[in-house]
């Protein structure tokens, strides 16, 4: 449990800072056309989440942590117990968008910036790098859950103070109600501090995560090794939302991920 | 002790007599045991009067047959005390039916009317049929307390009627992401006693029972009747209950509560012991699940995904 603190500390602060980026502190007023743009291009980080969740399903040895990730995974692609598919979060995700203003057009004909692409190629390296790792069964979760799960929520609940102006937490008479980002908003969320965990309550697919995180996280140098990643995670992200910031240099920044990251 | 099976408020002496009979450690033949049934209840028959007795309800019998048939029966209950075995016989089998009959009463005065080797589909079927039509005061209310109900669709049809026919219908059900659930799932497989599937999912049971909810609400007119609550925690027995008619039964590591043996209890009875204890358990839990309503036509598996979770 000590040993978990100093993660714990980390994952606190690189929240706040994420809650705290220049973008994000321009979302309560930003002109809801150039919301509706950095929502699309985020909407090609989500898409990406499918293959990320593959990828470590396919590369984790533990059979139980599988499970958890594999059944997180299914979540995206609900079905009826008789086996009939449901609209797949993808699809909650666009039609958010649609609801919120954006038109098909614009969803699907806007091209992906040469910085959503690189933060994505980038975010693929990291889980590369992690196959390199001593370390590479806690890096893979770590990662996923801090990349995947954690920060995503921080985003959404930034974004939520103006989706909810178009957007409803509930069904209502005047507004169509959010299916992905409010949803996704509670249940990605970190919800407590890893080791923390209350049986009662259900666990957000963070805490799910964070379960198993606290079993492999057995030495001080599994430790540091999740503390560098979770930095990177941040610094993409940070990254990310930076190409949206007027004047800002786009590209890499001081703290590129890949470089920085040799095999621990 | 003698445990008499079934153990049943309603058993008679006749009935009595007879279970005593075909018991494994007396084994009485068929003509033996019709000897047997001659006997009344009240003390001081003779053996003549019990010869009288089976000449008029079977058939003739010349007397030393009768006596060799009775020497059989007091051998086979080990009627061996000095002086006349006819009242030693009686004696015998008057006792053990009043210790019978006070553990009946006993039992009957708490509520428990029967005990079931497992769930009687139809008996509650009936028992909900029975309550939408009584004309009484008795509650006016069905509840089922499951972590999921394998059965829930075969009482489809009778819930709907409960709707329409203004009875309030209450379903308590675990949340299918609940830690509880899981560790439900975990002991079923691990200690199963082979009626389980090896494969069961507690969560796509339960995601089954709210699918067979939803569409109930869909074709009801008075969807608004029926309140589902979802809970986190381990339920205490899972419990059926149709106005003062209620089946409740544990949930045992080897096998689902459908399973296992189901005690039937009237909630209106004298000694509130266990009636009164299992329907505060029900509230508590009642009041500690969160209200769930799987809207048709709504992504609604999107709010059960978050419904303790925020």
């Amino acid at each position: 449990m000590a040993r978990l603190s100093s993660l714990n500390k980390l994952e606190r602060s690189l929240m706040g800072r994420l809650k705290t980026h220049p973008l994000m502190l321009e979302v309560p007023t930003m002109a809801w056309q150039d919301l509706l743009l950095i929502l699309i291009q985020r909407r090609y980080l989500s898409l990406t989440i499918v293959n990320i969740y593959e990828f470590v399903i396919d590369a984790l040895m533990d059979e139980p942590i599988k499970k958890t990730v594999r059944e997180i995974l299914h979540e995206e692609y609900p079905r009826t117990t008789k086996g009939v598919p449901l609209p797949s979060h993808r699809e909650h995700l666009f039609n958010d968008l649609l609801n919120m203003g954006a038109t098909a057009e614009m969803i699907l004909a806007t091209p992906e910036s040469p910085t959503t692409q690189r933060i994505r190629h980038e975010s693929h390296q990291v889980l590369l790098s992690c196959l390199q790792s001593n370390h590479c069964q806690v890096g893979l979760v770590a990662w996923l859950r801090f990349w995947g799960e954690v920060l995503v929520s921080i985003e959404y609940g930034c974004f939520w103070k103006r989706i909810s102006e178009r957007l409803a937490d509930r069904h209502t008479e005047n507004k169509k109600r959010s299916e992905f980002y409010y949803f996704h908003m509670i249940h990605d969320s970190r919800g407590s501090d890893i080791g923390c965990e209350n049986i009662l309550g259900g666990l957000t697919h963070s805490q799910e995560l964070a379960v198993h995180l606290e079993g492999l996280i057995q030495t001080e140098e599994a430790l540091n090794y999740c503390l560098r990643l979770e930095e990177t995670a941040f610094q993409l992200k940070r990254q990310f939302y930076d190409q949206f910031i007027p004047h800002s240099t786009p590209g890499r920044s001081a703290a590129a991920p890949v470089t920085m990251f040799p095999a621990g | 002790m003698l445990i008499m099976e079934p153990l049943t408020a309603t058993t008679n002496w006749i009935q009595f007599l007879e279970d005593l009979c075909q018991r494994e450690e007396h084994r009485l033949t068929r003509l033996e045991t019709e000897v047997v049934l001659c006997l009344k209840e009240i003390p001081g028959q003779t053996k003549s009067d019990l010869l009288d007795i089976y000449i008029q309800s079977y058939s003739y019998i010349e007397e030393e047959a009768f006596t060799q048939r009775l020497k059989n029966i007091y051998k086979k209950f080990q009627v061996h005390g000095p002086g006349q075995k006819l009242p030693q016989l009686h004696k015998f089998a008057h006792d053990h039916y009043h210790k019978l009959k006070n553990q009946n009463g006993f039992f009957s005065s708490m509520g428990l009317n029967h005990i079931y080797s497992q769930f009687p589909k139809e008996r509650f079927g009936d028992a909900i049929d029975q309550l939408v039509d009584a004309s009484d005061q008795q509650p006016k209310e069905v509840d089922i307390l499951q972590t999921f109900a394998p059965n829930l669709d075969d009482y489809a049809r009778h819930l709907s009627r409960c709707l329409d026919r203004g009875v309030r219908v209450r379903i308590l059900l675990a949340w299918p992401f609940s830690e509880a659930a899981k560790l439900r799932e975990m002991v079923l497989k691990q200690y199963g006693d082979g009626s389980t599937d090896d494969d069961i999912s507690i969560r796509d049971r339960v995601f089954a029972n709210l699918e067979t909810l939803e569409h109930i609400i869909k074709v009801s007119k008075k969807s608004e009747l029926m309140e589902i609550r979802l809970y986190d925690t381990l339920p205490s027995l899972a419990i059926y209950r149709t106005g003062n008619y209620m089946l409740a039964a544990p949930f045992l590591h080897g096998s689902l509560a459908v399973n296992t043996f189901q005690l039937e209890l009237t909630l209106d009875s004298s000694n509130q012991l266990i009636t009164h204890t299992l329907k505060q358990d029900f509230e508590l839990m009642w009041k500690v699940a969160r209200f769930f309503r799987p809207e048709p036509n709504t992504n609604w598996r999107n709010n059960l995904k978050i419904l303790f979770t925020h």
